[in-house]
């Protein structure tokens, strides 16, 4: 038998799945976004660039509550003191990067007062590029 | 036991078995973790402050407001009419009308946006499918109640 076109075409297998494999960076949280037919994209090619705000449910001692992730770092909406830290980050952030973005990307599932609230916050820091994260719908024409 | 190899011979034999091993093992790790997903995309939202001392807005907003009613989320344009989420189609027209209304000149004026008031218990994702019809209506300016 003749391994080498064999081994050939295995090889490229490989190299297409690594190639076209994304990892997703570990600022984003896994969570359901809900979705949206007329989204931009996401074009911010440095993502320092970029604070991402992560809304979703998670497990604390009393069951599922809304939590912002950031980071990794978890705030919980109700804690002032949490409140406080998120603002002062987000305040950092636009010190450093003035004409940054900053991306909400909240589980669908959450009420709307939570996502309402981060963007308060984002206005008070004076962080005006906001967005909110959602997954593509996709017209025919783009599929 | 086999016996060892003459000291004599150099010849190097390459054992392919273990090898395709390793490549099977990887290629159907990576067919197996792969996710075909489409990038997120965004909806931007502007939080800017409200300017004050700008003078009066010469464009009126276009109010929408998301309630809950008996048969569900609803929302409810200018008209007062309420439709329900799977039937925005008229809620789009009047956002395309204001659209035309103040597309004066050709420019959309910068005053001109969507003011959204929304009960605090309604999910997000009824929120963005009203965002996503404004932005449908190609209305840029979004602002939260």
């Amino acid at each position: 038998m003749n391994m080498t076109p064999m081994i050939d075409v295995v090889m490229l297998l490989i190299v297409f799945f690594l190639v076209a494999s994304k990892f997703k960076s570990a600022e984003t949280d896994i969570l359901s976004l809900a979705y949206a037919r007329n989204a931009d994209r996401m074009e911010s090619p440095d993502v320092s660039h970029r604070f991402v705000i992560n809304v979703r449910f998670a497990d604390t001692g009393r069951g599922k509550a809304v939590v912002y992730t950031y980071q990794g770092a978890v705030y919980a909406p109700e804690s002032d003191s949490d409140m406080e830290r998120l603002f002062g980050r987000l305040r950092n952030f636009r010190r450093i990067y003035p004409d940054g973005e900053v991306i909400i990307r909240a589980d669908g599932r959450v009420e709307y007062r939570r996502v309402r609230a981060v963007h308060k916050l984002c206005r008070d820091a004076g962080a005006e590029k906001v967005g909110f994260a959602v997954n593509p719908l996709l017209s025919r024409e783009e599929e | 036991m086999k016996k060892r190899r003459a000291r004599g011979d150099s010849s190097i034999e390459l054992k392919l078995t273990p090898m395709i091993d390793v490549v099977f093992l990887l290629l159907i790790f990576f067919m197996v973790t792969t996710k075909f997903v489409a990038p997120e995309r965004k909806i931007p939202a502007f939080a800017a402050k409200k300017r004050e001392g700008a003078g009066i807005a010469l464009v009126e907003e276009l109010e929408l407001h998301i309630m809950r009613a008996e048969g569900g989320v609803v929302v409810a344009g200018p008209s007062r009419e309420r439709y329900g989420l799977d039937s925005l189609g008229p809620v789009l027209k009047e956002l395309r009308n204001y659209r035309d209304r103040n597309l004066a000149g050709g420019a959309l004026s910068p005053d001109a946006g969507v003011s959204i008031a929304c009960e605090d218990d309604i999910r997000w994702e009824a929120v963005v499918k009203v965002l996503d019809l404004v932005r449908e209506a190609e209305i840029p300016r979004i602002r939260f109640e």
